[in-house]
């Protein structure tokens, strides 16, 4: 019988509850966190002003116009019990009730495959990474295209997505000095994390490889590609592929 | 239908289009944005009889000018600092209509940090999510809606023109009561995050000891100077960042974050100040020294509805000049 996750709202501000999950699966944590951080999002509540979600913690502010701190950490517990108790296996109707009611308002968590020319030029730091791998370039890439990473967090930039799962061999620290710009579209590691640049930036991650995937629209839903929940894996496209992509984007946007 | 009003002749240091930001787009990495000064924002717009919504120009320091392109009604709200319409100094914090041809000159202020000017019926922009607030980092929002800030040359534009074509649409002026504290001495925090498992002496040491604005501060956040705080060195997960909220990197120095904060981070925080206090805190002096000071939480939503209160109050007694 495995444990049950537990929580607890702290106070963030005059106006805002942080929620942080516990559980010794992470995965069940960072999964409770997507679910509410998704409920509170779909239900829209008049008084909701922000939900943040990252890793196993929901940021929700809310307008005191609409609501004061009794009401608000009311029906955020309530909203936690919800979910709690939809881990209890007698309770699986509630829980397929929740997962149906995600998919007919297409909010369930995604799997996204997203294509990465390794042998870009831009790839400036992949053989640095391969060599403290102790892998050929080949065997780094084959193994970074084989992860299936959890999308734990969206922040720095706008559709930036925090990949959280790569193995030890592949954690760096961050680079001493970071690059004033990193291309668009630059997939990087630093520590445990996979990042795509949405856009040109600077940046301290190590870049290896470059997608040709639109990670942020502010004017199209979803906006982000990727949600707080989602997996991802990574397809080795080569460099005429990889521009040929680029080019059929310029072609739509034009 | 919207009609060119401004010509920007002189830009200042960082003028940009602001509104009250945006909201539910966080999980998008997405930050909120908007009037770091909300009360001046709100008052320019009552002054111009807008929505309290309405877009405005939001002026670091001043050194702004404009040639009017069409009639209009405008207010300066915000820091202190002379307004000369065709070359007439005239008063800020009380509305003044303008007509093509002439020529608005905002010098730099004497008091405060940041002027808010309204133009009747609002500026008009293509807006991103719901809002025109300029975010540079993020490059969206703003008059050209790509987070860049007013550059000469610029044009701006205005949902309507305004003819006043008689004397019975009488221009407004601003109650002394609305202008903002320009002489901050406390800043007011409700403890929150980490900071609820800090030792009563760690907090009282942060309560009794000055800090002071440092230079390194803008529209993303301030950092303060004094004698630091120490907090337990555990790395955390990134984790949402709310409006005000007081982060405590290795080196123990406050960064209070403001609207254009990124929306996660991973230092810890102690706790978030008051909205009231972040208002301020844009319009207080580089240098300026400051005693921070926790509050309850439900004392905090007491102090807020009143105020909103007292704005609501003050905004039904507007007299026309």
């Amino acid at each position: 019988m495995s444990a049950l996750a537990s929580f607890k709202i702290e106070v963030a501000s005059m106006q805002s509850f942080i929620v942080y999950f516990a559980h010794n699966n992470t995965q069940i944590s960072k999964r409770m966190a997507s679910d509410l951080s998704t409920n509170l999002l779909t239900e829209q509540a008049s008084w909701l002003q922000e939900v943040t979600p990252s890793f196993s913690s929901v940021l929700i502010s809310y307008d005191l116009h609409h609501a004061d701190y009794y009401r608000a950490k009311q029906f955020i517990t309530q909203q936690c019990n919800f979910l709690l108790s939809s881990q209890i296996p007698e309770n699986t109707h509630k829980k397929n009730q929740l997962s149906n009611k995600s998919k007919s308002k297409n909010t369930a968590s995604k799997t996204h495959i997203i294509d990465v020319c390794y042998n870009h030029p831009d790839a400036l730091d992949i053989e640095h990474i391969a060599k403290h791998a102790n892998l050929t370039t080949d065997e780094l890439i084959n193994l970074h295209s084989n992860l299936t990473l959890s999308v734990d967090a969206i922040g720095f930039a706008p559709g930036f997505a925090y990949l959280t799962g790569l193995p030890p061999a592949l954690q760096l620290p961050r680079r001493n000095t970071p690059r004033l710009k990193v291309p668009a579209g630059a997939v990087a590691i630093a520590q445990q994390q996979t990042a795509i640049y949405p856009e040109e930036s600077p940046g301290g991650w190590h870049i290896i490889g470059l997608s040709p995937a639109t990670l942020f629209d502010a004017h199209t839903s979803p906006y982000s590609l990727f949600k707080v929940g989602d997996s991802v894996t990574f397809n080795a496209i080569s460099l005429d592929e990889y521009q040929r992509q680029i080019t059929d984007k310029k072609r739509v946007v034009s | 239908m919207t009609v060119k009003v401004f010509e920007v002749i002189e830009a200042g240091l960082f003028t940009c289009l602001q509104d009250l930001g945006r909201q539910c787009v966080s999980q998008y990495g997405v930050g909120q944005s908007g009037a770091l000064d909300e009360t001046s924002f709100l008052w320019a717009n009552w002054l111009c009889g807008n929505d309290d919504n309405s877009p405005c120009l939001e002026i670091l320091l001043g050194g702004l000018t404009l040639t009017v392109l069409c009639d209009t009604q405008i207010a300066l709200t915000g820091a202190i600092a002379p307004l000369k319409i065709n070359n007439k100094l005239v008063d800020s914090w009380r509305s003044h209509h303008v007509k093509s041809g002439d020529t608005i000159v905002i010098g730099q202020s004497t008091k405060g940090m940041r002027l808010y000017l309204a133009c009747r019926h609002g500026f008009y922009a293509t807006p991103t999510f719901n809002s025109v607030a300029n975010n540079a980092r993020e490059l969206l929002g703003g008059h050209q809606g790509d987070g860049s800030k007013l550059i000469v040359g610029d044009a701006l534009y205005c949902h309507k023109s305004s003819h006043l074509k008689n004397d019975s649409e009488r221009q407004k002026i601003a109650p002394i009561q609305a202008y903002p504290n320009f002489e901050l001495k406390r800043v007011r925090f409700v403890r929150g995050y980490q900071g609820n498992t800090l030792p009563t002496i760690d907090i009282q040491r942060f309560t009794s000891e000055p800090y002071r604005i440092t230079q390194q501060q803008d529209r993303m956040g301030m950092r303060m100077q004094g004698a630091g705080l120490k907090m337990p060195t555990t790395p955390l997960d990134s984790e949402g960042i709310c409006y005000g909220a007081i982060q405590i990197p290795p080196d123990g120095q406050p960064i209070i974050m403001l609207k254009d904060r990124q929306t996660i981070g991973g230092y810890p925080k102690i706790g978030s100040v008051f909205p009231l206090d972040c208002f301020a805190l844009a319009q207080a002096p580089i240098n300026s020294k400051i005693y921070f000071e926790e509050i309850d939480v439900l004392e905090a939503q007491r102090l807020m509805q009143l105020h909103y209160a007292k704005l609501t109050l003050l905004k039904n007694k507007l007299k026309p000049d």
